[in-house]
């Protein structure tokens, strides 16, 4: 295995980290992109970016996992462009890092939570990206989701009690009878990541029109939505009306955190992106059977 | 800013390399020793900040992964605190042979501040001093301490209680016992090394100058305190308990900097050189 530092965009101010297996390389395959989730660096949340690349070069694939400008080791952007266009910009000189590193005509591009998005943002003016692997991607909630998710809760005596417990600690931390994070300084005066929905029709549309050029779309929800939504028929039947099916693959892992965090979880995950991903074609060639 | 690989290419060690850019004063070299596991990834801006400002006054700097962890070569399952001491001496010797510096500061942060403390045993000459930033000082504690921070988190993430999640993992994991934290494998080597780790029976130490820079366990520090000067070295600390918010699930996802730390770390190395 081969991993070489690489520089690229405008000023060469993006730094990454390319992997490949030379004697496992077949030039047919795309090459494959990791983004960062949120403002963690190219590593990855629980180094799965690394675990990613590895396993990916293993089996082929040229990989590169970057940072986006102002993040991880690349340096801020010069442009005076907001963030996201940026980012669209960013991960467009990324393929063409892999095009100019590896010689791929194509590629698939991997990233959780706000990674999911910037694939999105980046595959609907860039034909290049022919596999998008969203992993937590925007969800759109649906009642009947909600009722499941209730439902189930209430036919586990396990989740009552592990409620109660997060309740009776947080009223005692609430009383000064338990040392909180606030307490003991830890509590930040910082807002989470907000994510802005785009809207259902337009999400749709586009992802729809991806799929109907043969893009693969596949999108893994795990348990930080379950409250919403928790079944891949929930997905598909939000998207159908659309004309978005075919092209869609819908995994929902609700024993799976937002970012991965067990091992085993994680190697679950890689096998299953590792499956999907030789679904991936370059444009004009007919998808392989599942 | 240069990242680049160095070593050994079967296994190579990822660093990102910060020119001085100008200073008076002697030369002088600084390496980063970073945390382990989820505290490396809250704690990457925070050192590259550090580097960068560690830069601009005037020092040459070198902040790396050691093996098995960040973009260095190995996976977790097979790496140990006497790897990444030697991989703490690489990293010196690769900053010198870059910069042509002959003085170096060694900079630990957690469980890297401890593997700076151990690997200055025996160090390179020309180790000008060691800072100590929240010390990982006894590796049980800090084994229960991480063993405590994934079970809560776990709790909390999947709302599921821990004898459930954990029957999964014994369901998954084919009875392959597996120690993990917070995403990240302790494999058999690092859990027993951790497990014997004890700074405060350290028996001997090279470097003279050591600053503490303390945590939220005044006790502990206290203790280390005590002991460096048992082993003759010239030491002081300070306390920034209401300065280690960086290291909180919740950091991850800001761009918190622990400013009145990294003001007095930068300080204390302008006044070593």
């Amino acid at each position: 295995m081969k991993e070489r530092i690489v520089h690229f965009g405008e000023g060469q101010a993006l730094v990454g980290v390319l992997t490949t297996v030379q004697s496992a390389l077949r030039p047919e395959l795309p090459g494959l992109l990791l983004l960062n989730a949120g403002i963690i660096h190219h590593i990855g949340a629980n180094r799965l970016n690394v675990k990613i690349a590895r396993d990916f070069a293993r089996n082929g694939y040229p990989v590169l996992r970057f940072d986006m400008s102002g993040l991880g080791d690349s340096r801020p952007a010069r442009s005076s462009e907001g963030w996201e266009a940026q980012n669209v910009r960013d991960i467009r000189a990324a393929i063409d890092c892999l095009a100019r590193e590896a010689g791929c005509s194509h590629a698939i591009a991997i990233g959780v939570c706000s990674g999911a998005d910037n694939i999105y943002a980046t595959a609907i003016v860039d034909d290049r990206l022919r596999g998008l692997g969203l992993l937590d991607p925007f969800a759109y909630p649906s009642s009947v989701a909600h009722a499941r998710y209730l439902l189930r809760r209430a036919a586990e005596p396990a989740r009552w009690f592990n409620f109660a417990r997060r309740k009776t600690l947080a009223l005692l931390g609430a009383l000064g009878l338990r040392k909180t994070e606030a307490a003991n300084g830890r509590r930040l005066p910082v807002n989470d990541y907000v994510r802005t929905h785009p809207p259902l029709e337009e999400y749709a549309a586009n992802l729809a029109r991806l799929a109907g050029i043969g893009v693969q779309i596949l999108m893994i929800y795990t348990a930080s939505c379950s409250r919403w939504l928790n079944a891949p028929g929930q997905v598909f039947a939000t998207f159908r009306p659309y004309g978005l099916d075919r092209g869609l693959s819908v995994r929902v892992m609700g024993h799976a955190d937002h970012v991965f965090t067990e091992i085993a979880t994680q190697r679950e995950l890689i096998a299953g992106l590792l499956t999907w991903a030789a679904r991936v074609t370059p444009a004009g060639a007919a998808a392989a059977d599942p | 800013m240069t990242a680049f690989f160095f070593g050994n290419s079967d296994r190579q060690l990822y660093g990102v390399y910060h020119a001085a850019q100008s200073g008076p004063g002697r030369p002088i070299g600084v390496v980063l020793c970073s945390p382990f596991g989820a505290e490396a990834i809250r704690a990457h801006r925070i050192l590259r900040v550090l580097a960068e400002r560690l830069a601009r006054a005037g020092a040459h700097v070198l902040r790396f992964d050691y093996r098995g962890t960040g973009d260095s070569a190995g996976d977790g399952s097979d790496v140990d605190l006497e790897q990444w001491q030697g991989d703490i001496a690489s990293a010196d010797a690769e900053l010198r042979d870059m910069s042509g510096v002959t003085r170096v500061i060694w900079i630990g942060l957690r469980l890297g501040a401890s593997l700076a403390m151990l690997a200055a045993r025996k160090p390179p000459a020309g180790l000008a001093g060691l800072v100590l930033w929240e010390p990982v000082v006894r590796g049980k504690d800090y084994l229960a301490e991480l063993d405590r921070m994934h079970h809560a988190f776990m709790i909390n993430e999947l709302d599921e209680t821990w004898e459930r999640i954990a029957a999964r993992n014994r369901q998954r994991s084919k009875g392959v016992r597996t120690l993990e934290a917070l995403g990240f494998e302790i494999g058999a080597p690092l859990e027993q090394a951790l497990e014997a780790l004890d700074l405060a029976k350290v028996e001997k130490l090279s470097a003279k100058r050591v600053f503490v820079v303390g945590g939220e366990q005044p006790a502990v520090t206290a203790e280390l305190m005590a002991h460096l000067a048992t082993l003759g070295a010239e030491s002081d600390s300070i306390d920034t308990a209401a300065d280690d918010a960086w290291n909180s699930e919740q950091a991850m996802n800001a761009f918190v900097v622990p400013r009145i730390t990294l003001d007095a770390i930068v300080a204390r190395v302008e006044s070593w050189r």
